[in-house]
């Protein structure tokens, strides 16, 4: 792009025996240029989007601005806040039960052996299975209602807390608990003075983790089960061949996705702050 | 009320296995009310088990511990111990680890110990941090303060100084002299590897030899109180014992070279 290479003819310059050593791919890029790049890279996105979009049929791809049109509708005809809702009820109360479910069982699991043990083979299998092969059984069990929907979101978030939290209790520092015990700690005070504070970590890494899956969770089990939320949403439009009116959801959930993961980043920047950089 | 010569420690026969290997065999030795006694050996040699055991973190396989004559078999809060590696909690605050020990112990801090011991301990000022932003010195300085916090009769010190540099060692050692020699109180038992140290600090010193470790020499410590490491190493005794307690570690040290 530079003019560097280009040499104009005739200007008699000698080239250079030596070539300037390029500016060094570590030196960190100051926030304006990291922010000027990132903007720059959704608005060629949007661009040649919508370029491409209005060239072939609106069926195989839309446009931005298509989609922003259906986005207003949808919006005006309440179709959209009304699957957000009932998508946003499933995802809330089955992450809520998954993770309250997923921290008990990780804390008893990673501190009494017995327990770690006997749960170890069945957990490692239903982790192993990837969830969404259970989503048909799970319907034959909870119908196609919200029921059915919740159950799944609850076995998606389940599994990263309950793994991650286990590690975490289990990670404890040895001489930690040797100076508890020197100081005659009793148990109770060794699980907030020690075990919860130093499995924090791991449980957030298992909640963001957990998040993620809840997103997926939930969509997933609409397209197979409820005829409500987002995941709905996508389907029937699909169906109907409306391309601009199924995007507006994917997006939704997108923003849905990234707002949730910041708030998360936010929070575990909070809670271990002990462990931020001096 | 005891009698003056009644040990406070009494350390009867112990000896220690661990995963079948034998750390500590048949030691015996005894501590008085207000004696500071280092116990210097080679590393490997059993010194922190025995320290361990004398805390109730370590069951004994053969004979026992007692305190003013009473069995050890778990720990009590008239001991306090304070860790070679600090073992501060990295989410407390300076303050909260201060207090840790009277926390859990269910007891309140009504004279204002804790403030006391900050400002003695040149803490006063980074109350509000978290240990992470303390150099090695400051980390120890609060695992000394937590461990006085909760006023041991026996205050246990496991190679204290050995994580700080050399600079920062004779500060934190004058320092903790000093506490130990305006406070009437207490016991102590200090565990290190370095000659000097323990001469500076000890009444008596105790030579580990192991593995397994055992009780190989004992010798008073014949230097006045108030010590300063000026005046130790000075001290007309100072060089024989020296070379006493060298001896003693060098041949051990050598005997394990030849060995391995």
């Amino acid at each position: 792009m530079t003019a560097a290479t280009t040499q104009p003819p005739g200007t008699g310059q000698r080239p250079r025996r030596f070539r300037r050593p390029a500016r060094s791919i570590n030196t960190p890029l100051t926030p304006a240029i990291r922010w000027a790049l990132r903007l720059t890279s959704v608005l060629v996105i949007v661009v040649a989007w919508e370029i491409y979009g209005r060239a072939i049929n609106p069926v195989l791809l839309s446009s931005p601005s298509a989609i922003s049109r259906a986005f207003v509708d949808m919006i005006g005809d309440g179709t959209l806040f009304q699957a957000l809702a009932e998508s946003l009820v499933v995802l809330g109360a089955g992450s809520l039960i998954g993770i309250a479910i997923g921290l008990l069982v990780g804390l008893a699991a990673g501190r009494n052996q017995v327990f770690g043990t006997l749960i170890e083979v069945p957990l490692n299998a239903l982790y192993a299975t990837p969830s969404v092969a259970l989503i048909p059984i799970i319907v034959v069990w909870f119908g196609f209602g919200p029921t059915a929907k919740t159950v799944v979101v609850i076995l998606f978030v389940l599994f990263p807390v309950l793994i991650n939290t286990m590690r975490g209790v289990q990670e404890v520092d040895r001489e930690l608990v040797e100076v508890a015990r020197s100081f005659c700690s009793g148990e109770r005070r060794m699980w907030f003075d020690l075990i919860i504070p130093s499995a924090l970590p791991y449980m957030v890494t298992g909640l963001r983790l957990a998040i993620g899956r809840a997103l997926i969770g939930v969509i997933v089990a609409e397209f197979f089960t409820a005829f409500s939320g987002l995941g709905h949403l996508i389907v029937t439009n699909a169906n109907s061949f409306r391309t601009d009116r199924t995007f507006v959801p994917i997006l939704v959930i997108a923003v849905l996705g990234v707002l949730l993961t910041a708030l998360l980043e936010f929070a575990e920047r909070r809670v271990v702050r002990w462990s931020a950089k001096d | 009320m005891l009698d003056a010569t009644f040990p406070k420690v009494t350390v009867d026969g112990l000896a220690v296995r661990l995963t079948g290997n034998q750390i500590l065999k048949d030691i015996s030795l005894t501590v008085d009310p207000h004696e500071f006694v280092c116990i210097i050996g080679t590393s490997g040699g059993g010194k922190t088990t025995l320290l361990r055991a004398v805390a109730g973190l370590l069951p004994a396989s053969s004979g026992c511990v007692r305190l003013d004559g009473e069995e050890i078999v778990a720990p009590t809060p008239r001991i306090a111990m304070v860790f070679q590696q600090f073992g501060l909690f990295p989410w407390k605050t300076v303050r909260a680890n201060v207090e840790y020990g009277l926390r859990v112990q269910r007891r309140t801090d009504e004279s204002g110990r804790v403030d006391r011991l900050l400002e003695i301990m040149n803490l006063a000022q980074v109350a509000g941090r978290y240990p992470h932003q303390l150099s090695g010195g400051m980390k120890q300085r609060v695992g000394i303060a937590r461990a006085l916090s909760v006023e041991p009769e026996l205050l246990l010190l496991d190679e204290p100084f050995s994580a700080v540099d050399a600079i920062t060692r004779e500060l934190l050692q004058n320092e903790v002299l000093q506490l130990w020699e305006r406070n009437t109180q207490m016991t102590g038992m200090l565990i290190t590897h370095d000659i000097d140290e323990a001469i500076l600090m000890a009444d008596r010193i105790v030579v580990i030899a192991g593995p397994p470790g055992q009780v190989a020499m004992q010798v008073p410590v014949p230097i006045p109180r108030p010590r300063t490491p000026r005046g130790v190493r000075t001290h007309e005794c100072y060089p024989e014992l020296r070379d006493q307690l060298w001896a003693a570690l060098r041949d051990r040290a050598t005997h394990d070279l030849e060995r391995t």
